[in-house]
């Protein structure tokens, strides 16, 4: 038996093998080459030495159980399809040949255990989790632009069935508790951490005959019945309609393919299930998106935060309307929805980077005001050109923005909008001697100017001063209540009566916003290209698939000359 | 110059309706074998062996009307086992499709008579309950941006801003018309009758039908597809691709949209040679058959192009057709027909369409075929267009001319 670095064999004298997963130099375990290997060399031991093993208890020697995919190999592997399909298949196949050993195997997590580490526990016969406050149960992956591999999402759908497993796991990425994951049927136990190892023990002695999987055993059923089952087939149609309303048409290439994997899986037998759930993961992981999200859990937010500045939100929102301008409002809670409680990658806490991102001080006013100003001016700019109205809010919708600028700039009113759509830099940066913070006293950009004389006209010329005044680009109802887009636009704007290409308009609010970070980059309004880009995603509600606003720069077709040479020719 | 086709007979049962519907106790394969041996008796010269194929419109081909029902029923009605039968889907389109690719045969020379038709018992195997990658494959839905059809009919009001008025008023016209032909005997010549296994009699009329509804009782009905729009996120698909339409008008309701029921409908095509040598007397010509493919989310505006590629086909204008019908999927669809190609309204649907006497999908396109070759010989007229709204957006159109 070679010596096996990420997995630790213990035989103990009562018969049962625990193996530690505990990769030597990591935070987390991840599926990695060291750990497939390890796990080759452990499934040739267990087979070849089974007459003497009574049963195998998995746990950790991490802090966590298990995270998720090894990112660093996926992203290696990119370019090609056959060599990643072939390591994915392999960490498939492992953990196919582990539940069917013939003996009891339980996954004793010991503590958070993120898709890698579900896929891994819902190989095994048992399943128990620690009860220890924080521990997170959950399959991630969605968030990073991918799905549950290595049999992860096949399994969670035959144990839950389609409708629970996309809704309570797959499609949210949602960490459970252990008492949630109880309730769920996740898990099996909740013990406390420190009878585990003994407690998984006794449950493998106890059942030596090994229980086979329910899907191994005659006459199974997927929970909830298989796609043309009487109770699925009619809501079969819903469940892509569903997803396209829920991500409002922006890009959602996992959330697809999860949907896809979950439904085509549960249609064959479980190796082909895994076949299928492989192909849609290579797919994700050869894709620009996933590359993107993983990246933004590799940023490390330093001590960039200086958090003395003691900003809270109402600050927050001083800091986001200008130095000098009390009282206004604030745009809208920050979007952290895609920063999750736990590093997917490696299942560390990110509450340092959420508090950081919540509270960005200072950086709001200079950074974060003149990009969400030169979004919702050339937002207000094509309003003014005759666009239709609804085109440029379903062109930010579905090119990913958190908010879509008629509605936000309703939100935040359309003087104060005009006035952060003035505070954006002209092309060639600030002059010497600027405030570093933008107020409407300096030049503005050409189309800055042109979307803010619109929101100036509305507020000005027609009484519609945003949400909280009665009206703005939208009606609203007596609650408040968005109710629909005022019908004067059209006779102010001529709405319609110009018809551009539906992606030339996404790329305008792209690139509008995209163009102004830069020029703030470049001015040292933020202090890095990481802050630059989480910020983005937080505050102006960049889509997150891009990564944030200084990557969709670098990913730009011909790269940030290529970005240069189109913001040039948009006149942004 | 190839043969020409030409319809001998064309025949239909009555529709029955969906709840507690007569038909619901009578198998499909009842219906097509009933209209079969119709058409026999009706035609005593006919030699059954000289049937060379038994085309059937189904669409959703399973359960009781699965598995080439064609062939089966064929047999069933005693046509002989050397007489073949194939089951064909266009959806909505099926029944007019088999007539077409029968006319299509005959003209190529290579057979000579030719039973093409459909049936649908949409009370005993619902929509949809085939399956099918469309709407149940989720890639594939997603990324075709699917949405029901009854969405689709919603958006197409909205965009062509047909009002909630517009469309009660056309399902009120529907009605009234039908109860008009009905009551005037027009289909008298079609509607076989239909019979249980004792020869006792099931149903005569078309049961669907309300024909003393009023324009108030429309417009007292609820909007159909609203709910579904909003709830599944099909309204949001929609505007997803028609990214300039704010929101949907949702304006069809049970009273315009096409009933859901039973029925079968057959039609006789054969070359001159046919009747030479049977005995047959044509009614009509297809003068030419035509299908074309539109946007398919909003799937039902198919039938334009398709009338306008079987028009350039013909060498005809819209000013040298005597009557035209539409299928009533929805009152939109044949409202936005109607505006796209000028069409006088009291050339269209002259007698009343599936708002009033119901869409039976695999059966419609031959029934209404049917209904035109009836309705020239009363008028005297010349020629009729048919046409369909086509599911995954399509269209199909045929021209026929009286002789």
């Amino acid at each position: 038996m070679p010596e096996a670095p990420a997995i630790r064999w213990e035989h103990r004298p009562d018969g049962i093998v625990a193996l530690v997963l505990d990769e030597p130099g990591r935070v987390g375990n991840t599926f990695s080459a060291a750990y497939r290997a390890c796990m080759a060399a452990v499934l040739d031991r267990l087979e070849a030495e089974r007459d003497h093993i009574t049963g195998v208890v998995i746990t950790s020697g991490k802090e966590s159980f298990f995270a998720g995919p090894d990112t660093g190999a996926v992203m290696a592997a990119d370019g090609d399809p056959a060599a990643l399909t072939t390591a994915t298949r392999e960490l498939a196949g492992q953990l196919r040949r582990l539940e069917r050993l013939g003996r009891p195997v339980v996954a004793a997590s010991n503590g958070t255990a993120l898709g890698g580490g579900l896929a891994i526990a819902l190989a095994c016969q048992h399943r128990i989790a620690a009860d220890a406050p924080g521990i997170g149960l959950g399959m991630p992956e969605v968030r990073l632009g991918l799905l549950p591999a290595a049999g992860g999402l096949v399994r969670a759908v035959r144990l839950l069935g389609i409708a629970r497993a996309l809704s309570d796991l797959l499609l949210t990425g949602a960490l459970h508790t252990p008492e949630q994951a109880l309730a769920l049927g996740l898990v099996d136990e909740v013990v406390p951490a420190s009878g585990l190892a003994d407690h998984a023990a006794a449950w493998a002695l106890r059942h030596r005959d090994c229980p086979p999987q329910p899907w191994d055993t005659a006459g199974y059923q997927i929970p909830g019945g298989a796609p043309y089952g009487a109770m699925l087939a009619s809501a079969l149609p819903v469940l892509p309609s569903a997803l396209r309303a829920n991500v409002r048409g922006a890009p959602a290439p996992a959330s697809r393919a999860i949907l896809a994997a979950a439904v085509e899986g549960a249609q064959v037998d479980i190796d082909n299930a895994a076949l299928i759930e492989a192909r849609y993961f290579v797919r994700l992981a050869s894709g620009q998106a996933a590359t993107n999200l993983t990246r933004i859990y590799d940023v490390d937010l330093p001590g960039l935060w200086d958090g003395s500045a003691g900003a809270r939100s109402g600050a927050v929102a001083g800091a986001l309307s200008g130095p000098g301008r009390g009282g206004s409002t604030s745009p809208r809670a920050p979007s952290l929805a895609w920063l999750p409680p736990v590093n997917p990658v490696d299942g560390s806490d990110t509450r340092g980077q959420r508090r950081a991102l919540a509270e960005p001080g200072t950086w709001a006013g200079s950074f974060v005001r003149p990009v969400l100003g030169a979004y919702l001016a050339e937002a207000a700019a094509m309003v003014g050109e005759g666009v239709e109205p609804a085109t440029v809010e379903q062109a930010a919708a579905q090119a990913g923005f958190t908010w879509t600028p008629l509605t936000l700039a309703d939100e935040i009113g359309l003087t104060v909008a005009a006035a952060m759509a003035a505070g954006a830099l002209p092309p060639g940066g600030p002059a010497a001697g600027e405030p570093a913070a933008g107020d409407g006293a300096v030049a503005a950009s050409l189309h800055g100017s042109r979307g803010g004389a619109v929101m100036t006209r509305m507020a000005k010329e027609f009484g519609r001063h945003g949400a909280g005044s009665g009206g703005g680009f939208y009606c609203y109802g007596s609650r408040g209540e968005q109710d629909r887009l005022w019908p004067g636009l059209r006779e102010a704007f001529g709405s319609g009566s110009v018809r551009p290409d539906f992606a030339g308009v996404q790329e305008r609010l792209l690139c509008s916003a995209a163009a102004q970070a830069l020029r703030c980059l470049s001015a040292g309004r933020v202090p890095s290209v990481a802050w630059a880009n989480l910020l983005s995603l937080a505050w102006a509600g960049f889509p997150t698939w891009t990564g944030g606003v200084i990557q969709y720069i670098n990913q730009f077709p011909g790269g940030p000359e290529g970005f240069a040479v189109r913001v040039a020719g948009l006149a942004l | 110059m190839g043969t020409e086709a030409y319809i001998y007979d064309a025949i239909r049962t009555p529709r029955g309706k969906q709840k507690n519907g007569s038909l619901h106790a009578i198998k499909p394969i009842d219906l097509v074998a009933g209209l079969l041996r119709e058409l026999l008796a009706r035609h005593p010269t006919l030699d059954r062996a000289a049937i060379d194929d038994v085309i059937l419109g189904v669409v959703s081909p399973v359960a009781d009307q699965g598995g080439d029902i064609a062939r089966i029923a064929a047999l069933v009605a005693g046509l002989g086992q050397s007489v073949p039968g194939v089951q064909l889907n266009r959806f909505c389109s099926s029944g007019l499709e088999a007539v077409n690719q029968a006319a299509a045969r005959v003209r190529s020379g290579w057979e000579s008579l030719i039973v093409a038709g459909g049936v649908e018992s949409m009370s005993r195997v619902p929509m949809m309950s085939d399956g099918g990658a469309m709407a149940n494959d989720p890639a594939t839905a997603y990324d075709t941006y699917f949405v029901p059809q009854g969405v689709s009919a919603d958006l197409i009001a909205t965009l062509e801003g047909f009002s909630r008025e517009d469309v009660d008023a056309f399902a009120l016209r529907s009605q009234r018309r039908a109860e008009t032909a009905w009551s005037g005997g027009y289909f008298r010549r079609s509607v076989i009758g239909v019979r249980d296994l004792n020869g006792v009699r099931v149903l005569d009329r078309d049961e669907h039908r309300r024909p003393g509804t009023t324009a108030s009782a429309l417009a007292a009905l609820p909007p159909a597809f609203a709910g579904t729009g909003a709830a599944a996120g099909y309204d949001a698909v929609a505007l997803q691709k028609y990214h300039w339409v704010e929101r949907i008008n949702h304006v069809h309701t049970a009273g315009n949209s096409s009933g859901i029921v039973d029925g079968a409908a057959l039609v006789l095509v054969g070359s001159q040679r046919a009747s030479a040598d049977l005995g047959l007397v044509p009614r009509a010509r297809i003068v030419a058959a035509a299908v074309a493919g539109s946007e398919p989310t909003i799937m039902l505006t198919g039938p334009t192009p398709a009338t306008r590629k079987v028009l350039e086909v013909a060498g005809l204008t819209a000013g040298d057709i005597d009557l035209f019908e539409l299928n009533e999927a929805f009152a939109a669809v044949v409202l936005k027909w109607m505006r796209d190609l000028k069409l006088p309204e009291d050339k269209v649907n002259v007698n009343g369409g599936a708002l009033a006497m119901g869409h039976p999908l695999g059966a419609t396109g031959a029934m209404i075929l049917g209904t035109m070759v009836d309705e020239l010989e009363r008028r005297s007229a010349r020629r009729a267009l048919v046409s369909l709204c086509i599911g995954g957006g399509m269209g199909i159109a045929t021209i026929i001319e009286r002789v």
